[in-house]
């Protein structure tokens, strides 16, 4: 028993069907992150002590740089596909894992930014700015690390499928791919509305 | 296929540059003191939303999409829209009693007469 | 299209199976057994609002307030959210859409094994408030903060439940869509699918795109609880006698708009599942097609859109601004209106039909005077004037359960006895059918119907002793008994459905079990009953025709299935 269009598009639609899967995931992904985006703006209307609550403690620096790793990690995650759909395997690794190392570097960063605020006695319940920073990037990092989790198997163990079905794997790394541009769009958002507004 | 692979690829550059420009841009604007507080938010915003395009439309391919995508994708975003943009409503008066509470202020309810005696 | 390879295991083919079928039983098994629990538990309640105070017979104990609101939240949370959503979408809807498409199983098998284990393990979560000290959740299903960030243990597990279920049911319906968009049947377009599988392909939408703000707002509420930030807790709060040692400056008000956001398109996915399934029941006992199929689709399209903004009629009593009430009055009212024309629709398909009143068909037909009834006791909810008296009083709660118990549920009955023989190859009892539907609607109105005059009458919600301290509540506090007798008739009732069940299954199957034994026209009477393994079909169908073909002019049979390349057979 064969699911049809796995790797074959559907005429009409045009996706395989883990695309239009991933798709749908995403979509939910959006209305999560659109309801942390709400509250966060709810919270800072209807608090007009907002101004004191610390933002000023953030490092924009490394936050940019931060941000300046992560777009990278995309555009290697993409040449990563590329190289797959030209055949090259020994280039799709050196994207993969330079994807991964930028993944590790948004988290090391990530968590030098933490503990600095640890050791300052900032915590999340110290006031609501705290809270929603934290909450907010800790779930953009949850995912990163789902992200790395995923990317990891397929520059490892799951690169074996590219003997056996060189399409269907080329179409995981796609469907990743979408997944990680996803998180990166993510922190698009969080940068500036955490660290600049 | 190969010349259309390259033809990506030149466009994945551009757009990395274009990301890393416009990085730049929206820290350098984060500097600047708007008259109007919403201005610079507003900025912001669409600095923000100007990447994420970006990224959308041509890492995540969604240029090369059929309809199908899109049409899930406007969903989302009418809602995400409405999940955004309710605070402000809510915050603003229009959707909610006004912070006004007359008897913090000294005035007193004028007392109702049911039964046209007092109890 | 079917594959013969290595046996399976016990486990890889009953427990950890990746066949939608089996996922499918699994889900209703579950489901099942949470809604026979979710309404025990109401039972204790009903004892406790007919003799309030007095001690419980054969336990001997007495329901304490606590326990009686733990009971009333986990009544509502696991109805709710372990019983009639995993019921209609992971059980109905895993079984028989890819069946109703012509597909040999759902588009990720694996993640469909993935979705109902995360249930399962939510399902366990939650129940494991009740052994905690403190008992299990008790801020109401609503779990309105700050109330909900100050209870007890029982109030983390619940949320961290939540996150499983919702889990859950994101796999679960993004499954469905993508099955529903990519693996129909050549021949099977957009408006020629089965009402049944435009119902559930709208309600996954609902549950994909509002279930992640409840995420967002669990998320935050385990973050109150546990790492003792504010974002509901407002500043300066007392609890108990002292102040608290938030920080402040958070809004309750912020997790009642994140959870209608959800809750609302919840109650969404509750119904239109079970409309779904009342539709082709009732095209199939009338032997007519439904009537208005577009308006049917396009209603049930227009349904999903709108319910995703009217969630503030919920929270008219907040404090909202005229501006505010107003938007949500008026979509309020807007979206009874596909609501009605669906209703309709249903009910003109029944004039001039060849009626069968089989026992399917009586609980669907039942349906429609009830879910009538249900919404049009949602109107003066709705509008902002009228719900400043009705509302969180007991017209709310008879509201609400006139749509899902003899609504819902009832389809849901109508639902299993229909498509039994599809899935084990045996016709469930007629007789003990009937009595089932007979007494199980007698009932239901003997509960819910006295709970419009008591609404009326002012009487609150959740209240432990039932009204009995209100002076406005006394002349209605009669109807207690009355409604808590109906309730447990209502449990003995299902005596003769579990019954049947248990007869049925053990009785010995036939040689080879008819295929389409109520000569229905839709593609799951296509295959084999029960539908083989992996693969459901013995070669791939297609579709000919329209779904409800039924008494077509100038044809010898009354149905032509969809499925039958020669229409008049």
């Amino acid at each position: 028993m064969k699911i049809p269009y796995n790797e074959e598009l559907r005429p009409d639609t045009g996706l395989y069907n883990a695309k239009l899967g991933i798709w749908l995931f995403l979509a939910s992904e959006v209305m999560l992150f659109g309801g942390l985006f709400s509250a966060y703006i709810m919270l800072r209307l209807s608090d007009p002590n907002w101004a004191n609550y610390g933002q000023s403690a953030l490092n924009v620096p490394l936050a940019t740089l931060n941000t300046a790793v992560l777009i990278s990690s995309s555009v290697t995650m993409v040449m990563s596909w590329v190289s797959l759909k030209l055949n090259d395997l020994k280039k799709y690794k050196f994207y993969m894992g330079l994807t991964l190392l930028c993944s590790f570097g948004f988290l090391i960063i990530k968590y030098i930014e933490y503990t600095s605020k640890f050791d300052h006695g900032l915590y999340p319940s110290t006031n609501n700015f705290l809270a929603v920073y934290f909450t907010l990037t800790g779930l953009h990092g949850l995912h990163v690390i789902g992200g790395i989790l995923v990317n990891g198997y397929f520059f490892g163990p799951g690169i074996k499928m590219w003997n056996t079905e060189p399409e269907r794997f080329t179409n995981r790394i796609e469907v990743a791919g979408l997944y990680w541009h996803f998180v990166d769009l993510v922190w698009i958002f969080l940068f500036p509305a955490l660290y600049l507004l | 296929m190969s010349n259309d692979m390259n033809h990506h690829i030149k466009i994945y550059r551009n757009v990395f540059i274009g990301l890393l420009f416009l990085t730049g841009l929206t820290v350098g604007a984060s500097y600047i003191h708007f008259d109007v507080l919403w201005v610079g938010i507003a900025l912001g915003l669409a600095i923000a939303f100007v990447k994420g395009f970006l990224v959308a439309a041509n890492f995540m391919h969604l240029n090369d999409e059929k309809s199908f995508i899109y049409l899930t994708l406007c969903m989302t975003v009418v809602f995400f829209l409405v999940l955004f943009f309710m605070p402000t409503l809510w915050h603003n008066d229009l959707l909610k009693t006004p912070n006004h509470i007359p008897i913090q202020n000294g005035e007193v309810y004028k007392e109702i007469d049911y039964h046209g005696d007092h109890h | 299209m079917t594959d013969s390879h290595h046996e399976e295991s016990f486990w890889r083919k009953y427990i950890f199976s990746i066949d939608h079928k089996v996922i499918g039983i699994q889900y209703g098994i579950t489901s099942l057994l949470f809604l026979l629990f979710g309404f025990s538990l109401m039972l204790v309640m009903r004892w406790q609002l007919a003799y309030p105070d007095q001690p419980l017979p054969l336990l001997g104990l007495r329901l304490s307030p606590d326990m009686y609101n733990s009971f009333g939240a986990m009544h509502g949370t696991i109805m709710i959210f372990l019983g009639v959503v995993p019921v209609v979408v992971g059980a109905f809807g895993n079984y028989l859409v890819p069946l109703q498409i012509g597909a040999c199983d759902m588009a990720f098998p694996k993640l469909n094994m993935a979705s109902y284990w995360s249930y399962f393990v939510g399902g366990i979560v939650m129940l494991m408030g009740f052994v905690l000290p403190g008992g299990a959740a008790s801020s109401g299903w609503t779990s309105y903060p700050p109330l909900s960030v100050v209870a007890t243990t029982g109030q983390t597990v619940w949320l961290i439940g939540m996150v499983f279920l919702i889990t859950s049911s994101l796999l679960g319906s993004m499954n469905i869509i993508v099955t529903v968009v990519q693996l129909r049947a050549p021949g099977l377009t957009w408006m020629r699918l089965p009402f049944f599988v435009w119902a559930q392909f709208v309600t996954s939408f609902l549950l994909v795109l509002a279930f992640p703000p409840l995420e967002a707002a669990a998320i935050f509420q385990l973050m109150d609880r546990l790492a003792f930030t504010s974002f509901f807790m407002p500043s300066g709060l007392i609890v108990g006698g002292a102040t608290t040692a938030y920080a402040g400056g958070g809004s309750p008000l912020l997790w009642q708009h994140l959870f209608w956001f959800l809750a609302h398109p919840e109650v969404y996915v509750l119904i239109l599942p079970a409309l779904g399934v009342v539709g082709e029941i009732i095209s199939n006992n009338t032997r007519r097609p439904l009537w208005g199929y577009k308006s049917l689709v396009y209603s049930v399209i227009f349904l999903g859109f709108m319910s995703f903004i009217v969630w503030a009629h919920h929270m008219f009593l907040t404090g909202m601004g005229q501006g505010m009430s107003m938007f949500f009055a008026v979509t309020t009212m807007i979206i009874s209106v596909p609501s009605v024309v669906i209703l309709s629709c249903l009910f003109i398909s029944l004039w001039g039909g060849s009626i069968r009143f089989n026992t399917p068909m009586l609980f669907a037909l039942s349906f429609l005077p009830m879910f009538g009834l249900g919404g049009l006791t949602g109107l003066p909810l709705g509008l902002p004037l009228s719900d400043i008296h009705l509302h969180d009083t007991y017209y709310v709660i008879s509201h609400f359960h006139y749509v899902v118990a003899p609504g819902t549920i009832f389809a849901i009955f109508a639902g299993i006895y229909y498509w039994f023989p599809k899935i084990t190859g045996k016709k469930l009892n007629g007789v003990l059918g009937k009595i089932h539907f007979l007494f199980s609607f007698i009932f239901m109105n003997g509960i819910f119907f006295p709970m419009l005059i008591q609404g009326l009458a002012g009487v609150s919600r959740r209240l432990a002793d039932g009204g009995e301290s209100y002076a406005h509540a006394q002349s209605v506090i009669h109807y207690n008994e009355f409604m808590s007798m109906s309730a447990w008739l209502l449990g003995l009732a299902q005596l003769p459905f579990i019954l049947n069940i248990i007869l049925t299954l053990i009785k010995k199957k036939d040689k080879v079990a008819d295929p389409n034994p109520w000569n229905a026209t839709t593609m799951e009477w296509a295959c084999p009953s029960p539908p083989i393994g992996h693969g459901n079909f013995e070669t791939e169908p297609v579709a000919y025709r329209g779904p409800y073909e039924y008494s077509v002019p100038d044809h010898k049979n009354d149905f032509s299935p969809q499925f039958d390349k020669l229409g008049d057979k």
